[in-house]
């Protein structure tokens, strides 16, 4: 698979400049690379360091120490940025803080035309992105009116239409109610699978990163472990140390082991499912 | 301290093309002593509700009556009101602003003209309460805490008050998980030490089913239903089609239910899942 962001011994400290203060490590020794067309879920404790890393990823910071490469290009040099951030799109937590015009298909343009894309082409990418995380009916819309889910998902086509290489949803679904959780998930998932855009999903909710290709598990600023989900969640207690839980099929199951009940390898209800009628 | 609502009606900016009418003349009341959730999607009035309690907000028609007093009274004292009622909004660590935790949680008793020495009662009292013990954590920046800390603190902030009713706006949104269990206990600990009425609205339908004892759904501005967590998520199929969710545990046996398990009664957490479960299973325990 082929290599896309890199991050190489990169350390993070925050408040260098304050008086006689030492910085306050964020992220220590990371190394850590995402390739083309990954699910990656990143999962921590609150102040583990995932979005200091989410605003590496696309230079809004630079490391105080290491590397940070983004499609071969260093996220420390000034003059990359601009094709770095055409490559790497963040959606953030607060839907409000990220719309930037009162109509809704302005607000999509606003990333294409600040990147000099031709009137024509800027059409068609806000009808396609629209499209794409399932709004095109609200192209004339305010956003004001929307749910915070629906806020999300343009957010998302904000993104899209800029046509990145890689979406790192930062905590976006943490201020949404389920419902909404769910519409962002949905949309995510699809534009992984069928348009092949590397996700990179920060979130505190175990059941968002069960369909991930892989996890990266990050505590007090550094990388704990990283797995597939079955991998991951078969960690235990573990991940109750570091501030985490089980997903509901993998603590039922856990459960079960103690009445002498045997599972397979299970993590999602479905599969929870499937095994127990098994039983029945 | 009970609240009684009576005949409640908001309407937001009326009279104008944003005219909304939140909250359509609702009633019911809330017992000393309860754990009062309310859920609801995005826009069904949680919040608006929820700011009529202190009066934040005058109803535009109806009646809440808090321990007696009718606070949408002309002259209502609204400061024995908010001494009475603290509210803990969404993300409250957004609220704090002083240099150090002791003064900031010393912001609300100042302003409600609480003597020196029982300021510096309360403010102990309430740091200590939350798990931020006094000694150590007067002195700090309520900036240099850890996430789960600073919302503590602002709780801290709302407890100092002294109220009689606390009402939390979805008060684990945005925790890790072992931070969302810490501030549920902390809530638990709360309701037993000093505020024995506690409204809470939330989202997590996991959290609601374990704490609260009755539980009302609010969609487009109406109750439609006020019962306890067990019967209220015994309606599966109304709760889908007002855009909520039962608990995941509930909706897992009620998936299992259609394969041909039987659950006697509405699963609403672990154990009881466990315990119908075995007996079902080969080679479980009959």
């Amino acid at each position: 698979m082929e290599e896309i962001i890199k991050l190489t011994d990169v350390n993070f400290g925050y408040g260098s400049n304050t008086a006689g203060g030492q910085p306050i490590p964020a992220l220590k020794n990371i190394n850590l690379s995402f390739y083309k067309g990954e699910f990656v879920a990143l999962l921590g404790h609150n102040g583990s360091g995932k979005s200091t890393l989410a605003k590496l990823l696309n230079g809004l910071i630079t490391p105080t120490s290491g590397n940070v490469e983004v499609f071969g290009l260093n996220t420390s040099v000034e003059k990359n940025l601009f094709d770095i951030r055409k490559n790497v799109g963040v959606v953030f937590q607060n839907p409000d803080n990220q719309m930037v015009a009162s109509i809704i298909e302005d607000d999509i343009a606003f990333g294409p035309e600040n990147i000099g894309i031709p009137r024509q082409e800027i059409i068609e990418r806000v009808d396609w992105a629209l499209r794409s995380v399932g709004m095109a009916e609200h192209k004339k819309g305010t956003p004001h009116n929307l749910s915070g889910g629906q806020k999300q998902r343009i957010a998302i086509a904000g993104i899209l239409a800029i046509k990145p290489k890689v979406i790192v949803l930062d905590e976006a679904t943490a201020m949404l109610d389920p419902k909404g959780r769910q519409e962002v998930i949905d949309v995510i998932t699809k534009l992984n699978k069928i348009e092949n855009i590397t996700v990179i999903l920060i979130t505190h909710f175990m059941s968002e990163a069960l369909n991930a290709d892989r996890i990266v598990l990050l505590n007090d600023g550094e990388i704990y472990k990283s797995g597939t989900p079955s991998e991951i969640f078969s960690l235990d207690d573990e991940l109750e140390k570091i501030g985490l839980e089980l997903p509901l099929a993998v603590r039922l199951k856990k459960q079960l082991q103690k009445y002498g009940i045997d599972l397979p390898n299970v993590l999602t209800n479905e599969q929870l499912t499937e095994a127990l009628c098994q039983l029945l | 301290m009970s609240i009684v609502v009576e005949n409640l009606n908001y309407i937001y900016m009326p009279k104008t093309p944003y005219e909304k009418h939140a909250i359509k003349n609702i009633s019911f009341e809330i017992k000393t002593g309860e754990f009062f959730g309310i859920i609801g999607h995005t826009g069904s009035g949680k919040s608006t509700l929820a700011q009529h309690f202190n009066a934040l907000i005058k109803p535009t028609s109806g009646k809440i009556i808090i321990d007696g007093m009718d606070i949408t009274a002309k002259k209502a004292d609204l400061k024995l009101l908010r001494n009475k009622v603290g509210m803990v909004f969404q993300y409250p660590e957004n609220q704090l602003f002083e240099e150090t935790l002791e003064k900031d949680v010393a912001y609300g008793p100042k302003n409600l003209q609480f003597s020196p020495e029982k300021i510096k009662a309360v403010v102990e009292r309430s740091l200590n309460l939350v798990g931020l013990p006094y000694e150590e954590f007067k002195n700090r920046s309520p900036f240099d805490l850890s996430g789960g800390q600073k919302r503590r603190a602002a709780i801290a902030g709302v407890i100092a008050m002294e109220p009689e009713i606390l009402i939390l706006d979805e008060p684990t949104a945005g925790l890790d998980p072992s931070g969302k269990r810490e501030i549920m206990e902390l809530v638990l600990s709360l309701k037993s030490e000093c505020t024995p009425t506690i409204i809470m609205i939330s989202h997590d339908m996991e959290e609601i089913a374990r704490y609260a004892d009755r539980v009302m759904v609010l969609n487009d501005g109406e109750i439609k239903f006020i019962l306890p967590p067990r019967e209220l998520f015994a309606k599966k199929e109304e709760l889908n089609s007002l855009g909520l969710d039962v608990p995941p545990i509930t909706e897992l046996a009620y998936a299992l239910g259609k394969k041909g398990f039987i659950f006697p009664k509405t699963v609403i957490n672990d154990n009881e899942f466990i315990s119908a479960i075995l007996p079902q299973l080969k080679g479980g325990k009959k």
